[in-house]
């Protein structure tokens, strides 16, 4: 099939999805919606989209210098680029993943922390302040433990009330 | 057979590590028999966004830390941040059992025992055991798993897919900086034996869970032996993260 067989509904068709694609990814920019590097992947695409449908002899001339001749080529070779942005996109995705399973260790860290901080105070400026005999930690003065005898306060920080 | 009061040496502090996720029928009599096999030991609860309460199950129990995820983790993330509060404190060794009730903590007991430097003990069921407490997607994985680990690194793993094991300190900071999101076993496993950890099996009894639904269903069990093939093969071409083996 060649390119000069474009009908003009087509065209028109065509002029509105880039109008539209342009006019969200604007949007979108102007809003700080999408990061500046998609935007800078996104923005030479609507930019595209909308040349080559005011502009279709572009379209022919791009094709002729390439030597892309064939419909089923050219859709192959768009398939190909949308495959490299969507395992562009994977990437980022796996690393976010990664960065969001830290963070939630790291606050889950600081929780623990901080209740056993918050506990702590309480024992302190509670009637037993000053007491020596340690709270029950995690370490319970059992008959077996080896240790025990010989330091009766868990050498644990934290952990310990 | 176990000694269940058997004395830890001293200074030689325990943590039993048990991830839960929608675990509150059962984590109650979990923690009871760790407290009675493991008396001495630090009992981390790793809630993993649970629905169903069984953070405040948990924390019913005075001395039991009960870790919160914000977020889903998955089983390996969740693993992963009982290891690093652990470790933390200063704990040595640690036991990484289930919180559905399948894994006895008194068998711990006999796990630690062959626990030595570079090792990771690994609860295994016996073949029979296996049968009775599995489906046949997992019967089936199972069996592949032992087949490709006997291929791929000749070892014997008896029960790779098992969650039961005991490792040291050495191991438990190669956990923390890196360690599987999904299907965390297997694959901790090969990257083990590949930087030269020795795997030691040490069969044990298991109970078929006592509430709550398996994580591997027939179509999650799929999904799992494709997606833990692919983790088992790709750790032969990335860079091992637990480092490269020392001839000795």
């Amino acid at each position: 099939m060649h390119l000069e067989s474009i009908q003009p509904s087509a065209r028109i068709f065509f002029g509105l999805c880039s109008l539209a694609l342009l006019a969200i990814i604007l949007s979108m920019i102007r809003k700080n919606a999408i990061k500046e590097k998609y935007a800078l992947l996104w923005l030479p695409l609507g930019f595209g989209f909308m040349a080559m449908s005011l502009f279709p002899d572009l379209l022919l001339e791009f094709s002729a210098r390439v030597h892309l001749h064939y419909m089923t080529v050219a859709v192959l070779v768009v398939i190909m680029v949308f495959t490299n942005i969507q395992l562009y996109f994977t990437i980022g995705m796996s690393q976010l993943r990664e960065d969001v399973k830290k963070l939630s260790q790291e606050i889950a860290l600081l929780r623990i922390k901080a209740d056993q901080a918050a506990t702590e105070t309480v024992h302190r400026s509670g009637p037993e302040a000053g007491r020596s005999d340690p709270a029950p930690g995690w370490v319970p003065a059992g008959p077996g433990i080896a240790g025990a005898a010989a330091a009766p306060r868990p050498n644990l920080p934290a952990n310990a009330p | 057979m176990i000694d269940k009061h058997a004395t830890p040496p001293a200074g030689d502090k325990i943590a039993v590590i048990i991830p839960a996720r929608n675990e509150a029928a059962s984590i109650p009599s979990v923690i009871r028999d760790v407290r009675e096999h493991l008396p001495h030991a630090l009992i981390v609860i790793v809630d993993d966004d649970s629905r169903d309460g069984t953070a405040e199950a948990a924390e019913t129990f005075p001395q039991v830390t009960v870790l919160r995820s914000p977020i889903c983790l998955g089983i390996g993330g969740a693993v992963q941040l009982g290891i690093k509060y652990a470790l933390s404190l200063g704990i040595a060794r640690f036991v990484r059992m289930d919180g559905d009730g399948q894994h006895h903590a008194g068998h711990a007991v006999a796990m630690l025992a062959n626990l030595g430097p570079r090792t990771l003990v690994q609860g295994s069921r016996s073949p029979q055991q296996f049968a009775a407490t599995s489906n046949w997607v997992r019967k089936f994985g199972s069996l592949y798993f032992q087949m490709l680990f006997r291929f791929w690194t000749s070892r014997r793993i008896p029960d790779p897919t098992s969650g039961f094991m005991c490792f040291g300190k050495d191991i438990a900071a190669k956990f923390a900086t890196s360690y599987p999101t999904d299907f965390p076993e297997i694959e901790s496993l090969v990257l083990l034996i590949r930087s030269g950890h020795a795997i030691i099996p040490v069969t044990v009894p298991m109970e078929a869970r006592r509430a709550g639904s398996s994580s591997i269903g027939p179509m999650r069990g799929l999904v799992y032996m494709l997606s833990v093939s692919l983790a088992f093969f790709s750790s032969f071409l990335k860079r091992n993260p637990y480092g490269i083996a020392h001839a000795s």
